[in-house]
């Protein structure tokens, strides 16, 4: 290698790490743009425009992550939709939505914190059943794992009944030989948890009730 | 002189590493269901598959308005397409211009690029 | 011919049976919970957790260095020790707790 070739791989090198520099100040610049919007929002959100904190309102992003259009869904989505773009995954992170310890939106905080007010049906003259609040014991198989409260309440906000009874879950305690082993299989409750509802790894939001006789 | 130039390759090396690692942090949702079962069909009409997003329409109607009345909780169970969805089934329910808008946006809901395509 | 061919086979297969045979642990201390819940003794591979740990991550501060010195349960992993510890099988660096088969052998296939 002579002096020159190698003061050429010099300046390729820096070239090189300015390029990799730049692109992870692009990347970073993106998500902070995509948080911005939502920030912005948190004074204005006493006024019911377009408020992108709320989430049912802001939704449109482009690819590069910036707000194109506001959540009316009667109309195309702005900016977005002109320049032939699709509806963008992204929105999830402008959305602002409580998330749980694994970066899923934490639905169940959602309903508590009344964030969200999900329609019951599509007619609007429709009475809905109110939730039912009823707990029921299932207890874990084994001596150690604490056994589970199994909330109606936030089940049947939203769901109806016919979903899991008498399909999935015959409607009587005790009755439903269920066990971790069919359930991390996508049986009994890992039908939804881990697919469209809060993951099975999150042990302890359903196992809570210690066992009394926890020996050993 | 020989040895700067190892560290400038040693960092730059490093430098794409992380700069691959920053800029490949997505946000996928649990939920999201890609429709392809009519990939086909898609193919044809130069549509891409279909990303369904579940959090979107969560956050707007409790699962009881689609299950089990519209959608059957299944893989495979519904068999959905655009004739369908036009004379006001599946997702034609709600996407009729009324409720929510009408099937004529198609890269809204056909937007799924597989992960490798990217 | 053939004795060459064997000694390379034994020259690679040698140490990779020791391992096995040495650092597969038996867990089966609460063999009647197991039973209850369906699943059999869980087989702890040692030597595969080598290779990717240094020894001062688990021990002694998660796990004593001794045999049947360590009381697990799955109460405990579910709290965030032993094998549930922060960084283990409670995180997003390894698979989580609730895949029984891979810890557990003789699960019980569902229905």
């Amino acid at each position: 290698m002579n002096a020159s070739s190698k003061v050429d791989f010099l300046k390729v090198a820096v070239l090189f790490s300015l390029l990799i520099m730049f692109g992870f100040v692009m990347s970073i610049s993106v998500d902070a743009e995509a948080q911005q919007p939502a920030k912005k929002g948190d004074a204005a959100a006493a006024t019911k425009k377009v408020d992108p904190t709320d989430p049912t309102s802001v939704i449109y992003l482009d690819t590069a992550g910036k707000a194109a259009g506001v959540g009316d869904p009667n109309k195309p989505a702005g900016e977005a939709y002109k320049a032939g773009r699709g509806w963008h995954p992204a929105a999830l992170a402008g959305a602002n939505l409580p998330k749980d310890k694994y970066g899923l939106i934490d639905w169940a905080k959602l309903v508590r914190e009344k964030l969200v007010k999900p329609r019951h049906s599509l007619d609007p003259a429709e009475e809905e059943m109110p939730p039912l609040p009823m707990d029921v014991l299932i207890e874990a198989k084994g001596d150690f794992v604490a056994n589970v409260i199994f909330p109606h309440e936030m089940h049947t906000y939203w769901l109806k009944c016919e979903v899991c009874h008498p399909k999935i879950f015959v409607p009587s305690a005790g009755q439903n030989k269920m066990s971790m082993v069919e359930i991390a299989q996508g049986q009994w409750c890992g039908r939804c948890h881990g697919k469209v509802a809060f993951p099975l790894s999150d042990c302890k939001k359903c196992h809570t009730s210690p066992k009394k006789t926890a020996t050993k | 002189m020989k040895k700067a130039s190892f560290w400038i390759t040693l960092l730059t090396c490093a430098g794409i590493a992380i700069g691959l690692l920053a800029s490949g942090s997505s946000h996928a949702e649990y939920g999201d269901i890609v429709l392809n079962s009519k990939s086909e069909s898609m193919e044809k009409a130069g549509v891409k598959p279909v990303m369904f997003p579940h959090w979107f329409h969560r956050i707007r109607f409790k699962c009881k308005v689609c299950h089990e009345d519209i959608f059957i909780i299944k893989k495979g169970a519904n068999d959905i397409n655009m004739t369908k969805i036009m004379d006001g089934e599946y997702c034609g329910k709600c996407h009729n211009g009324l409720t929510a808008w009408e099937p004529l946006y198609c890269d809204r809901c056909h937007s799924y690029t597989p992960p490798t395509a990217q | 011919m053939l004795r060459r061919r064997l000694m390379v086979l034994m020259f690679f297969a040698a140490p990779a049976l020791s391992y096995g045979a040495v650092d597969v642990i038996t867990l089966d201390s609460k063999i009647e919970s197991m039973q209850k819940a369906g699943v059999g003794p869980v087989k702890f591979p040692h030597a595969k957790h080598q290779l990717k740990l240094k020894c001062g991550e688990c021990h002694p501060k998660i796990f004593k260095d001794a045999l049947k010195a360590n009381d697990i349960n799955m109460k405990k992993n579910m709290d965030g020790q032993a094998c549930g510890s922060a960084n283990c099988h409670n995180s997003d660096k390894t698979f989580p707790l609730f895949e029984c088969a891979k810890c557990h052998t003789n699960v019980k296939a569902g229905k």
